[in-house]
């Protein structure tokens, strides 16, 4: 039964059912025990070192914490040392907010992680360049664990790239060695080798020039908890054969936008296209059909690990880029694009394999829409999905690990304000497809399509590339 | 007795003259480029963002005009819960929020950053806006009003300015990114 109780009638209840029943007290020795209000939309979480979360469920396997305070055996206490009583009945946590009656109610005891722990998608179906790999059991004592993998690479390969897919993978358990055939780390040589995200990490070569893949047995050593290793799902992507004096890139098109005409979807792709057109190799991106998805998917999470994500991406083709063009995406205010990886799992139809890009937020408050810049958004995006970082970061600290993309640093912030601009950054890599900002000044845009040899070079090895 | 008083008020008020902070100023191509990176995350905003002397302009652009990018605007909205003491912000997002002709997209920030920095004041109000967009056909907007409802609810045990705790709880998700990718 649902009760909502004015302040003050909750104490008379709660001692009267007191007279009668045992009131449960919160245990000391549980990790943690947690409540659920009538409306879904607050946990209230007893941790055992005497603190009380209040946590929102906004989707599944996703809880934000919102605030804290401190717990005895009938009070909650916040941080204005405002005193909420409580009551554990059975399954049931009764509240009383006597001040501000907001809190005021029952909740509903609920088991946390299954509510708060992130869900685990279905990686996807691998293409005939994918293989599972194989991982060795649990290895080591203590907290952290290990799992490791091994591999031959023979003489043909030219690019492998190891997938790693599991609900902590990328947050509590990550790839901690990546031996090459002469025993060398290669995490400790490029650290950039490894790119990890909530879910998914992938260990790709080539990143440059300077690390090409080699035949022979390579090693990767995975840490973290036992029971996230336990769940880890790795494959193996490789391609083998020539570099190609042309490759060409096939790229799918899901369109799950309402807004975006025929017109438009042709004038965005054509843009892409001749992002990477301008490549030092020739990179030919082949558009495939263009698949219209269920309008449901118009709006959504940007979370690659959540339902809808997994749903939409198995539109998607695993020997492809995947470019989806949504009309907004949820919880990331303004968001242009965003790639499920650097690379993105490519050559497995997945919820890992694609970039989702924005439509309506690339109009204007008129509702014009530039597709010029969505083409531009579109091309940073899956230059991501296929193994290029930014080439700076706003700050000019950090760089890719590509030897010939010029490096913009912090002595080129003319103005001082901590921010690289493309204006200030246009004699390096300002108008490079991968550097961090598209603004060029006064809010104007800049044409990013530059692309240098050695990135051009990571382009062609890519696991998807074809004659 | 009296000097030692008057030298102290002096001195003591001196003292914080000096400490007192200047809002450096922020060029306007400044606040432009912090709000255009290919990544932005509105809880971790360029210092220029915070800076008072930024206020207005972000006000301005979350008004979004006819020939303004909606993205700007967009973020412009949610930069703007670093700007809790300013009055004519909140009356701005709350007048965001509550019209139903704000598109979505700039609703939900403007939920957002009332949810995250204002939510303190005028709580029937914003419970009502609550009730009122929890079920919105946007998702976005839903989720945003429904977690508006819910930081009113639990204001009192939210961390005070400076020691901010909202982050994400599901185990280890708040470490950071090693790469931006977005």
């Amino acid at each position: 039964m649902i009760r909502l109780l004015p302040p003050y009638s909750f104490l008379l209840i709660a001692l009267a059912l007191s007279a009668c029943a045992r009131s449960e007290e919160i245990d000391s020795s549980a990790r943690e025990v947690a409540f659920l209000s009538e409306d879904e939309n607050l946990i209230i979480a007893f941790k055992r070192t005497g603190q009380v979360e209040f946590l929102a469920p906004i989707e599944e396997g996703t809880c934000y914490l919102l605030g804290t305070g401190s717990y005895d055996a009938d009070r909650l206490i916040d941080h204005d040392g405002t005193i909420y009583g409580y009551e554990i009945e059975g399954a049931e946590l009764y509240l009383d907010d006597p001040t501000h009656d907001l809190l005021t109610g029952v909740y509903r005891r609920v088991n946390l992680r299954s509510i708060c722990q992130a869900r685990q998608p279905d990686p996807g179906e691998n293409s005939a360049s994918v293989q599972p790999l194989p991982l060795s059991g649990i290895e080591g004592s203590g907290a952290t664990k290990k799992r490791s993998a091994e591999f031959d690479v023979d003489e043909d390969t030219i690019a492998i790239s190891v997938y790693l897919f599991g609900r902590e993978v990328g947050t509590r358990a990550r790839p901690t060695a990546f031996l090459a055939p002469d025993g060398g780390n290669l995490l400790v040589e490029l650290p950039d080798i490894s790119f990890c995200d909530a879910g998914y990490c992938a260990l790709m070569l080539p990143r440059n020039e300077a690390i090409p893949v080699e035949p022979g047995r390579y090693r990767v050593e995975i840490s973290g908890p036992e029971e996230y290793l336990e769940e880890i799902d790795a494959r193996l992507a490789t391609r083998k054969g020539a570099v190609f004096d042309r490759t060409r890139i096939p790229l799918r098109t899901v369109v799950a936008s309402t807004t975006l005409t025929d017109d438009e979807i042709d004038q965005t792709i054509d843009g892409i296209v001749a992002s990477f057109e301008a490549s030092p190799y020739a990179i030919e991106l082949t558009p495939t059909e263009v698949v219209r998805a269920d309008a449901k998917y118009a709006e959504i999470v940007a979370d690659f690990r959540s339902a809808a994500i997994e749903e939409l991406f198995a539109l998607g083709d695993a020997k492809a880029l995947n470019l989806f063009l949504i009309d907004r995406a949820v919880g990331i205010p303004g968001l242009l694009g965003l790639a499920a990886g650097i690379p993105s799992s490519q050559g497995i139809r997945g919820p890992f394999n694609g970039v989702i890009v924005a439509v309506q937020t690339h109009r204007t408050g008129a509702g014009v829409l530039s597709t010029e810049v969505l083409a531009d958004s579109s091309a940073h995006e899956l230059g991501h999905a296929l193994g290029l970082f930014h080439t700076t970061e706003e700050d000019g600290l950090l760089h890719d690990p590509i030897a010939d993309t010029p490096e913009c640093l912090p002595e080129h912030d003319i103005n001082g304000d901590g921010s690289l601009t493309a204006k200030e950054c246009e004699a390096l890599d300002g108008f490079n497809m991968l550097f961090w900002t598209p603004v060029y000044e006064d809010g104007t845009f800049a044409k990013q399509d530059e692309i240098s040899i050695e990135q051009a070079d990571v382009l062609r090895h890519a696991i998807i590339g074809v004659e | 007795m009296r000097f030692l008083a008057l030298f102290t008020l002096v001195f003591v008020s001196s003292a914080c003259a000096e400490s007192a902070p200047i809002a450096p100023e922020v060029s306007e191509e400044q606040i432009l480029a912090s709000l255009s990176a290919r990544h932005f995350d509105p809880d971790r905003p360029s210092e220029a963002l915070k800076s008072e002397n930024a206020r207005a302009r972000l006000e301005a652009l979350a008004r979004l005009e006819p020939d303004a990018p909606v993205h700007l605007a967009e973020r412009a909205a949610a930069a703007l819960r670093h700007h809790g003491a300013s009055e004519s912000s909140r009356l701005l997002l709350l007048d965001l929020a509550e019209k139903d002709e704000t598109p979505p997209g700039l609703r939900e920030a403007a939920l957002s950053s009332l949810g995250s920095a204002f939510a303190d004041r005028e709580k029937a109000r914003l419970l009502a806006l609550s009730e009122r967009l929890s079920e919105h056909p946007s998702l976005g907007v839903a989720r945003e009003a429904r977690l508006l409802g819910v930081r009113v609810r639990v204001q009192g045990f939210i961390a005070p300015p400076g020691a901010d705790e909202s982050r994400e709880r599901d185990e280890g998700r708040d470490e950071p990114r090693l790469r931006f990718r977005d």
